[in-house]
């Protein structure tokens, strides 16, 4: 079968690398934990508890804090950067400056130009949103409020949200679909619904405490891991679940619109039957430069979720005009505006991620995940390079995302590239001279080093 | 060592030790050997003396190696995790349980109660120029009577324009998380304009209005604190309270004596289990604007119980922001308590400032913390930059009109009230005139909705110990009509009388969460419609004639 020929073998950290970042760990806590001492007998310190009252019980514990404190607060200028542009493959990136307070950022308006590898635009609809889709939102922008302030089950459902759902459902090739206002919420809202005390989320031996066979169980995967940038096993998820009878819930935030042919997703990407998924679950944020999340299931399972998840009873409803971005966006992806953009989109995706990943390699990076993944992980490993990776790429110009614990486990710092279909093969290539530039110098190159 | 003179039978080993430890290189052979097979011998005589001084001190130390003996090789095959755990199975009984087991259908079927629901959902096709709608099916314009667009903001033309300008230059989605190039100036505008208005140090901005005040509960409550909230509060607060693995407990809607009972209670428990309070972070939760009843909370009490027992005040301000006070700021303006000494305070944007999101606003390390803890801001797409737009424009244009808009809103909701009053079989709910009104199926004759009353006047008993049996020959009410189904029915009349006054062209909606029985409080099923500054004279005497004409169909 096809399957397999995505997986690959992972990059291993040697240990003279794995001893450096322990060293560099300890050495950063030992400072903060020495800040903390002189801060508590000296009383100087600029995160003296000004939320404690007399009496009342202290809201933040000194030892829960103290990783934002001494390890975080030291390097928080790679997270949180403000843009004043549109998100797309060059963005205006803002200066910060540190606050009065001494531990938050404040933006002035001035701005630095950045090759964008940072923001979830894996489509461009970022950049030719003018082209591609302003016409059509626009024209719907007088038929609707900015919100509805109410939520679908009251009087916030629009003729958006069913044309909306039925396009899900069609491009998924599932009965039915069901739209939420916020990604997040789809999840939290339908779980809960679906899965009463008595059922198991992955697989064991039966109840903990008295063995009772468990009512039913749902088996929760991902799409496209957004950390590791793994694409899901599906079709062996798949076989073992229908030999132990359990339900399958496949969340696509990242692989619908990004993964197969036609941008169905990891089903299209793997081969599997979109039939032999119970719940298919993703978000338009990513490929569709929306808001929100959708649930495709069985008739049965979405006429239940109507009246049952807190996101379409009690929240507000998807706003109309980020429904008429969607339901475009999926017109465009599937050809049905009458052009080939949507296919030259997933094609250039594509491109520019195995072309972007075959050059990190090149370059001597740990690189992690799977081929035609637009997400590429590179393995950073050591705290201090975590911030001189970040920044080093800013002042050259390339807005990356960096991360660390607790996002992923305290060995495993990384920096992930999320590839667009909106970046030129020129910036593509500028990007990966800036990298490699910023390798040489911090030595990330850990293909061929040995030591941290 | 003993001090008697005489040579010490170890001196010659303590000479050995002596000489090998200053490196002497005379020691010969022979003292080796000599030392090595009078070793035993030495061994015994310092055993001896040992035993001779200190029986005990022998006899413990005896007792310890015989003890770490059998816990190296003795204890080794008794393993307690053995012991309890499953026997293994063979492949075929594995097999055969598989075979044997069904599991429970992804989804139960669906209840009548649900079903109803499902089904009365309406499709909107647009929305006219006059803020009526329509509504699929329905041939006539819907009179809108359920949005909380309460100072009717978004029908202001400089929000269009706003959204316009902002569409053009961000396009639509925010593409990732405010921690990975999500966040958009507009976001900071917007966090600065609200915490100037609002008068405190910072405010933080979530894309989803209820995802707000549900991220920030668990973001200051973890498992062992201990929430008070009060029972009628909404779905988002107890979804809240949920995720924090928090203690909760709940008061009596809006009854500070029952607070006070309850807070006493566990200061009492503090003394008595010998507790320190000040290990465990406690906060009391409540709502400006009831969203399940109406009514408003008693902040000025609650403040009281905080200073007196030192817990903490979440305040969720959702539909009495741009609602209560002298310029729109909400109930702590109402009550003239300084904007910060509530320690949270939270609302959505998706009611008065008709856009979407939520904002907490507060101090500087409470806002902070949510930006690291706040689940729904750390993990989700930060909001579209044109709604926030829309909202720095929507806060402009009630700052600009407040006083105006506040009166128009208290004159409608007054002269609505007072008409309600009249629909034959129902009641309202709270006695507090705000621009959401709940109505039950009146049951009780007696029940007065006096304005003036601060208490809200609920049709339930008080006690939470004895439920009021449902009777069918209820008494009749003031306007001569009979309720004779039982109370059990009741969400069914409500369902269909919402549905007729959307066929009739007035669009009410029947409150979900107490129809699905999901509030914690004794609450009724309610029709709830909200009071709106863009109603005419005539637009409310049509909301009245229709429910009048709909309960008059259905409430035999």
């Amino acid at each position: 079968m096809g399957e397999n020929k995505h997986f690959h073998e992972e990059p291993e950290m040697t240990w003279g690398v794995a001893f450096f970042v322990y060293i560099s760990y300890a050495a950063v806590i030992m400072a903060g934990h020495i800040r903390d001492f002189f801060a508590n007998i000296t009383g100087f310190s600029r995160y003296k508890d000004k939320t404690h009252k007399p009496g009342f019980a202290s809201l933040f514990h000194s030892w829960e804090s103290f990783y934002t404190r001494r390890l975080f607060h030291r390097i928080q200028d790679c997270w949180g950067r403000p843009i004043s542009s549109s998100p797309g493959a060059l963005i205006h990136v803002l200066t910060r400056n540190v606050a009065e307070n001494g531990y938050t950022l404040k933006a002035i308006p001035e701005a630095t130009e950045c090759i964008n590898l940072g923001s979830y635009n894996y489509l461009g609809f970022g950049d030719d949103w003018k082209t591609s889709c302003k016409a059509e939102v626009m024209k719907e922008l007088g038929n609707f409020p900015v919100s509805m302030c109410s939520s679908r089950m009251d009087v916030g459902n629009l003729r958006l949200h069913e044309e909306l759902e039925e396009l899900v459902a069609n491009f998924l090739n599932k009965e039915a679909a069901l739209v939420y206002g916020m990604g997040y919420d789809t999840n939290t809202a339908t779980i809960p619904a679906l899965m009463g005390s008595e059922s198991l989320i992955a697989i064991v031996r039966g109840q903990p405490k008295h063995h009772r066979p468990w009512k039913k169980i749902l088996v929760m995967v991902e799409g496209i891991y957004s950390m590791e940038g793994d694409i899901c096993r599906l079709p062996e998820i798949v076989r073992v679940c229908k030999k132990y009878k359990c339900y399958i819930y496949v969340d696509e935030a990242h692989s619908i619109g990004a993964l197969g042919k036609t941008g169905r997703g990891v089903c299209e990407h793997t081969g599997v039957d979109t039939k032999d998924i119970d719940i298919l679950m993703g978000t338009f944020t990513k490929s569709f430069s929306g808001m929100g999340g959708y649930i495709a299931a069985s008739a049965e399972v979405i006429r239940f979720l109507k009246a049952n998840a807190s996101g379409v009873l009690y929240h507000n409803a998807m706003a109309p005009t980020i429904c008429q971005q969607v339901i475009t966006a999926f017109k465009v992806i599937m050809g049905l505006d009458g052009t080939g953009v949507g296919a030259a989109k997933l094609n250039a995706l594509r491109e520019n991620s195995n072309f972007f990943r075959s050059e990190m390699k090149r370059i001597g990076l740990h690189v992690v995940g799977d081929d035609d993944s637009p997400i590429v992980p590179v393995m950073i490993y050591a705290p201090g390079k975590i911030c001189a990776f970040s920044r080093e790429c800013l002042a050259r110009g390339l807005a990356v995302v960096v991360v660390g614990f607790p996002a992923v486990s305290i060995l495993t710092a990384r920096s992930r590239f999320c590839v667009s279909a909106g970046h030129t093969r020129e910036q593509i290539v500028q990007a990966v001279k800036i990298i490699e530039e910023v390798a040489e110098r911090i030595n990330l190159r850990y293909e061929h080093i040995f030591l941290g | 060592m003993s001090t008697d003179t005489a040579a010490h039978p170890l001196l010659p080993l303590l000479e050995f030790i002596l000489q090998v430890v200053h490196g002497a290189r005379n020691i010969t052979w022979d003292q080796v050997v000599d030392v090595a097979t009078h070793a035993p011998q030495y061994y015994s005589i310092w055993w001896n003396n040992l035993f001779k001084e200190s029986p005990q001190h022998v006899l413990i130390e005896t007792s310890l190696i015989i003890f770490i003996v059998w816990l190296l090789f003795v204890r080794k095959t008794v393993d307690p995790k053995k012991s309890t755990a499953p026997e293994k199975l063979s492949n075929k009984e594995i097999d055969w349980l598989i075979d044997t087991w069904a599991p429970e259908p992804l989804v139960p079927p669906i209840s009548e109660k649900e079903a109803a629901v499902a089904d009365s959902m309406i499709i909107i096709d647009r929305v006219k120029p006059d803020g009526t709608l329509a509504v699929k099916g329905v041939k006539e314009s819907v009179i809108n009577a359920a949005s909380f667009d309460f100072l009717s903001i978004s029908r202001d033309p400089t929000i269009q324009d706003a959204v316009t300008g902002a569409l053009d230059h961000y396009g639509v989605g925010s593409c990732g998380p405010r921690g990975f190039y999500g966040t958009i100036d507009q976001h900071l505008i917007l966090e600065h304009d609200v915490a100037e208005f609002m008068g405190t140090q910072e405010s933080i901005c979530y894309s989803d209005g209820a995802s707000t005040i549900a991220s920030a509960i668990p973001a200051f409550a973890k498992k062992g604190d201990l929430l008070l909230v009060d029972e009628a509060c909404a779905e988002p607060i107890m979804t809240g309270a949920n995720l924090s693995r928090s203690t909760v407990r709940y008061f009596r809607h809006n009854d500070m004596a029952d607070l006070r009972r309850l807070l006493q209670a566990i200061a009492d428990e503090d003394v008595k289990l010998k507790r320190d309070s000040l290990q465990q972070r406690r906060f009391i939760i409540v709502e400006g604007i009831y969203r399940n009843v109406g009514d408003i909370c008693p902040l000025d009490k609650v403040m009281e119980l905080r200073k007196e027992f030192c817990y903490r005040v979440i305040l969720d301000e959702s539909l009495s922001f741009g609602v209560l006070g002298a310029t729109g700021r909400g109930l702590t303006e109402h009550f003239n308590i300084p904007p910060m000494e509530v320690d949270v305070v939270t609302f959505t944007l998706d009611t008065v400032l008709s856009s979407v999101g939520g904002i907490c606003v507060g101090t500087h390390e409470i806002v902070d913390h949510q930006r690291l803890s706040g689940a729904g801001y750390c993990f989700s797409a930060s909001s579209a930059p044109y709604l926030c737009a829309a909202a720095i424009q929507a806060l402009k244009v009630m700052r600009s009109n407040y006083s105006l808009l506040q009166q128009r809103l208290q004159e409608n909701v007054h002269h609505l009230r007072s008409e309600l009053a009249t629909v034959p079989g129902m009641m309202l709910v709270s006695a507090d005139a705000t621009p959401v009104i709940h109505l039950a199926i009146r049951r009780d004759a007696t029940t007065t909705t006096s304005s003036t009353a601060t208490s809200p006047v609920t049709p339930v008993t008080p006690s939470r110990t004895t439920r009021r049996t449902s009777r069918l020959s209820a008494p009749a009410n003031a306007n001569g009509v009979m309720v004779t189904t039982a109370p059990e029915e009741d969400w069914r009349l409500l369902v269909d009388i919402a549905s007729e006054c959307v066929a009739r062209g007035v669009a009410v909606v029947t409150n979900k969460f107490t129809l699905l029985n999901k509030s914690v409080a004794d609450l009724p099923p309610t029709i709830m419609l909200t009071v709106t500054t863009s109603y005419t004279e005539q637009d409310m005497a049509k909301i009245v004639k229709v429910l009048t004409q709909a309960a008059k169909l259905y409430i035999r």
